[in-house]
């Protein structure tokens, strides 16, 4: 039997996918033990697992490296990578959003020039655009908050959970661009070679979650 | 300055065995077309850049290559080889010639191209069948895409049917603003279900349409078709029952070609060349995690060109195939070579020999001025000779490359038998 082969997001994400494949009998025993291992395999499921770095994960899926994937909406729209995105998990829930000084609504509202810093640059063009706005972009790679901090940018795109990061350093939510959660992603091609089981996990699982919102909403 | 002996970004080179492979796969699929009687043309590399149209769904014009030339004539290289082939038949075909089959095979190019690492200059091969509207040309054409997959090797594949008409038939339908359809397409397209049945939902949907929206998102067997016939006869949608009929009529044909076991069914596919008007299809294999066919019904093309022609065809995308062919672990034979070898002063007699025996379809590779049996071993193992024969101070001496057991032979004549050897076991 061939693989069916997983990329999940490496962190919290990770144990909650397995959490909720276990739930539809889906387990890797090797992922509990040998924790040097980079794959992970259970012969009896005809199952692989490997973590990845987020950002990664679309680019193992597109390229059929991996035939299905876990990973936020984030990193989705930022990559924009060819694939079919099956569920939303549920799980790994927070906003998209515009933060700043509370100064910086005004800045929003002008035409006038400003900028932005982001690890999300696409998201945050396609943001500004569809305001007709085209600010400059910063790209940065972490600590997004420190950017308006110390004079950086004016505003930052970033996800937001809490907000209690942003509270701490007098920054607040001036916008919110979208919800993200985690997805489900499978690659284009293994949706068709591999139709039957991922067709069965994919209903499996959406069962599991429905009864789960019956539960919350309970 | 640049370093020049690097490609361009997007372009590479293929050395002998992937060369060869790529020769070797070509001429299979090849044979496949002329089986089928699809008869060979040629179109240039370089054509108006109109032939290539957006409006008249082709690819955009941002990832064409494009350029003007002296006479101030806007060119595109072929980003796609149906448009160049579709004006080829409009030019040259009368309506007594109909219907056509046409085969053809070379490079396209595309910026930003998706498919096969991104790579910009893609290699296609494929057939056009002009001028047939029925159900049996769309059935031998995609008979002869499964059949040319086969005969490259390729084990685990499926060719994904649907039908351009289909969603959007349905999409107007529906009641609801453009911005719901839209979203309730970017659903489809991502097979994101719980999204959808959520849209579906908000628009308050009637039960029949909410059953065809999940149609549409779903994957399967010719039985998905058969439901959605069913019921657009139920509901009286006569024009969305044909497409499905139309469907249904295809995959029977397949049946009795045999070949319908290759077939999945999924009416939302995308396709990415606006053109296309019936029947759609995309093949994947395993090991390729992008298509490696695609391919069409499109009947409204021709008329760019004045001619009212209905056709249907598909290219093979080779980049994509070899990858998939490679991961499937497909054995594809390569040339083996003899290695004729003499000192300084036997290349005048040698030579008459390895005439004789090139004309009888041996493959030689002839080196004068060796000094040693070791440089005919080492230089022959790395130029793919499975054999060498060396001929030095008037002694013939014969050597299996592979397990390095040498011979000696009388005179030329006598080494026949040993050089023949190379004509059948000429792959290894």
């Amino acid at each position: 039997m061939k693989y069916l082969t997983f990329a999940l997001t490496k962190g919290r994400l990770a144990n909650k996918t397995l959490e909720l494949l276990e739930q539809v009998g889906i387990r890797c025993e090797e992922m509990y033990t040998d924790t040097r291992k980079l794959v992970f395999t259970d012969e009896q499921m005809g199952v692989k697992f490997f973590l990845a770095k987020a950002t990664d994960v679309p680019t193992y899926v597109e390229y059929g490296a991996a035939d299905i994937g876990v990973v936020g909406k984030d990193v989705l729209m930022e990559e924009k990578k060819d694939l079919f995105e099956v569920l939303d998990l549920g799980f790994g829930r927070c906003r998209m959003a515009v933060a700043g000084f509370p100064s910086g609504r005004e800045l929003l509202d002008m035409r006038g020039d400003f900028k932005v810093a982001t690890k999300y640059p696409e998201i945050a063009r396609h943001y500004f655009l569809t305001r007709h706005q085209q600010p400059e972009i910063l790209k940065l790679n972490g600590s997004i908050e420190l950017a308006p901090i110390v004079g950086l940018s004016d505003v930052i795109v970033d996800i937001v959970e809490t907000g209690s990061t942003l509270k701490e350093n007098g920054l607040m939510v001036l916008d919110e661009i979208c919800p993200i959660s985690a997805r489900m992603v499978v690659n284009k091609a293994s949706m068709k070679i591999e139709l039957e089981r991922i067709q069965k996990l994919t209903r499996a699982v959406s069962t599991i979650l429905k009864q789960k919102e019956r539960e919350t909403r309970a | 300055m640049k370093d020049l002996i690097y490609t361009p970004y997007g372009f590479r080179d293929y050395l002998f065995e992937d060369s060869q492979q790529r020769m070797e796969v070509r001429g299979r699929i090849h044979a496949v077309f002329e089986r089928y009687g699809y008869r060979d043309i040629q179109t240039p590399v370089v054509e108006y850049l109109e032939v290539f149209d957006k409006e008249r769904g082709s690819i955009s014009p941002l990832d064409m290559y494009k350029f003007v030339d002296r006479d101030g004539e806007m060119l595109a290289l072929r980003p796609d080889m149906t448009p160049a082939l579709a004006r080829l038949a409009s030019l040259y075909f009368q309506d007594e010639d109909l219907p056509c089959r046409v085969t053809a095979t070379g490079s396209t190019f595309r910026y930003n191209s998706r498919y096969s690492a991104k790579q910009r200059e893609l290699s296609q091969t494929g057939i056009e069948f002009f001028g047939d509207e029925s159900f049996y040309s769309d059935a031998e054409v995609l008979a002869v895409a499964i059949e040319a997959l086969k005969a490259t090797g390729l084990t685990d594949f499926k060719i994904a049917v649907g039908h351009a008409r289909i969603t959007a038939t349905v999409l107007e339908l529906l009641r609801g603003t453009d911005q719901e359809r839209q979203e309730l397409v970017s659903c489809l397209h991502s097979k994101n279900f719980a999204a959808m049945e959520q849209k579906v939902e908000e628009m308050a949907l009637s039960r029949p349409l909410r059953e065809l929206m999940e149609i549409l998102a779903d994957s399967g067997d010719i039985q998905l078709i058969h439901r959605g016939r069913v019921l657009c006869e139920t509901e009286g949608e006569a024009e969305l029952a044909s497409y499905f009929t139309r469907l249904e009529e295809v995959h029977q044909l397949l049946s009795a070609y045999g070949l319908d076991a290759y077939l999945v069914y999924d009416l939302s596919m995308t396709a990415e060349l606006g053109y296309y008007t019936g029947i759609v299809f995309k093949g994947y294999a395993y090991g390729s995690g992008d298509y490696i066919v695609d391919g069409g019904r499109y009947d409204d093309l021709l008329k760019q060109f004045q001619k009212d022609w209905p056709a249907v065809g598909f290219g093979i995308y080779q980049d994509s195939l070899m990858t998939a062919l490679k991961k499937q672990e497909v054995v594809l034979p390569r040339p083996n070579f003899l290695l004729a070898a003499c000192d300084r002063a036997g290349a005048a007699q040698m030579i008459p020999w390895i005439q004789r025996w090139r004309e009888r379809g041996i493959r030689i590779l002839f080196k004068p001025c060796v000094k040693t049996l070791d440089h005919v071993a080492s230089y022959g193992r790395n130029h793919q000779c499975s054999r060498g024969l060396f001929f030095k101070d008037g002694l013939l001496i014969g050597m299996d490359l592979d397990t390095e057991r040498e011979m000696e032979f009388e005179s030329f004549a006598a080494a026949q038998d040993f050089v023949s050897a190379m004509g059948e076991g000429e792959t290894r």
